[in-house]
């Protein structure tokens, strides 16, 4: 038998505002799902002999890892409740589908750098030849031209449109999934720098332009594993962008160690909130909840969901 | 012959080509220009070029498309 209590959701405890935060993200995540088909559908129909046209067609397929992997956690996170099976609820499912993302993200920029270079080794020319449409001959550089075009806006909108939540809700799979779709446009631009260098006769100039952008899509996508590693080992809390220690969780560890000199103070991160244990001293008589050791602004004081206390063994 | 479309001593080769034949990925085929017999077994007649040569590419492609239309 669970309590009423035992029951609620992770999402119940979070402010009204950021619920209906999450459900927004959630929309979006919905509408990138939609957004992602379409251009992999129009993509699929242009493809042609180019071999970067079907590494931005794999990558454009990757890139529904992350909104997929948001959804599943969020729903998990508002619906799962707790069980015997699952005491301490399903808050940490974020942090698992950040770590997919991450893999989804570095992935992309190892295809795309794998694909680029072996381009250049292998000096090949890629083939785009014509299509007949309506009784006329169209370079087939044209349509995916166009396609790339198409690629390119849904990322670029959804993505400016996703940062601000993923800072809100400080939601760092919903930040891999901004960074996804920057990858995303930033391969298109690519594509299309490389099929007007096939049309000019420059058959290495995409492989170039896309080993440039492979770079910034590797790193982005190595410094999120860091991080979602860290995370999932129980690491300190990390910033939402990268890999260094976060600024909040840093105030809360100054804090807490002015408040409890001596004291030995652990920070942790389960999805989008911050656990501190503080070891080596019993509770004090007027402890005021996790929400009074929290030294930012009020209303994020909902990121500090736990300050535990572990006396040393011979005080107990 | 058709080797030598890599060397830049030949620019084109017409030749008899089983349906989906693998040469597709190493140099580039023109839509067919004429077509013998059905099914699987079929053989179609198509302009070969050296891969990357778009331009040159895609004129025999259209010049191919008028000749199989005319057929």
């Amino acid at each position: 038998m669970i309590s009423a209590a035992a029951a609620r959701t992770h999402a119940d405890e979070l402010p009204p505002a950021l619920r209906e935060t999450l459900k927004r993200a959630e929309r979006l995540e919905w509408w990138n799902i939609a957004w992602t088909i379409s251009i992999i559908v129009v993509m699929g129909l242009v493809l042609g002999q180019s071999q970067t046209m079907k590494t931005a067609w794999i990558e454009d397929t990757l890139g529904l890892v992350p909104p997929i992997a948001f959804l599943v956690a969020a729903r998990m996170e508002r619906t799962g409740q707790r069980s015997r099976k699952f005491p301490f609820g399903f808050e940490r499912v974020n942090g698992l589908g950040f770590f997919l993302a991450s893999i989804a993200l570095a992935g992309t920029g190892a295809l795309l750098l794998w694909d680029s270079a072996m381009t250049l080794i292998k000096a090949e020319h890629a083939t785009v030849g014509s299509v007949r449409i309506l009784g006329r001959d169209i370079w087939l550089g044209w349509l995916m031209i166009a396609a790339q075009v198409y690629a390119m806006i849904p990322p670029m909108i959804i993505g400016r449109k996703e940062l601000p939540l993923a800072e809100q809700l400080s939601d760092k799979l919903l930040h891999t999934d901004a960074l996804m779709n920057k990858a995303n446009w930033m391969t298109g631009a690519a594509g299309i720098a490389g099929i007007v260098g096939l049309g000019l006769g420059w058959w290495w100039a995409d492989s170039v332009a896309a080993a440039f952008i492979s770079f910034d899509i590797l790193h982005d996508g190595l410094t999120a594993i860091r991080s979602s590693t860290a995370e999932l080992v129980d690491g300190a809390p990390r910033a939402l962008a990268s890999a260094k220690l976060s600024d909040e969780a840093e105030e809360v560890r100054k804090l807490l160690e002015q408040r409890y000199p001596g004291a030995t103070i652990r920070l942790r991160e389960t999805g989008r909130l911050i656990r501190a244990e503080v070891h080596g001293v019993h509770p004090p008589r007027d402890y005021d909840g996790p929400e009074g050791h929290w030294p930012g602004e009020p209303e994020r004081n909902w990121r500090l969901a736990q300050v535990s206390f572990v006396p040393d063994a011979k005080d107990k | 012959m058709l080797a030598r479309l890599d060397d830049d001593g030949v620019d084109l080769v017409i030749a008899p080509f089983r349906k989906g034949t693998l040469l597709e990925t190493s140099a580039a085929l023109s839509p067919p220009l004429a077509t013998s017999g059905h099914g699987e077994k079929a053989i179609e007649w198509r302009a070969a070029m050296k891969n990357g040569e778009n331009r040159w590419i895609s004129l025999v492609e259209a010049s191919a498309r008028d000749a199989g239309a005319r057929r």
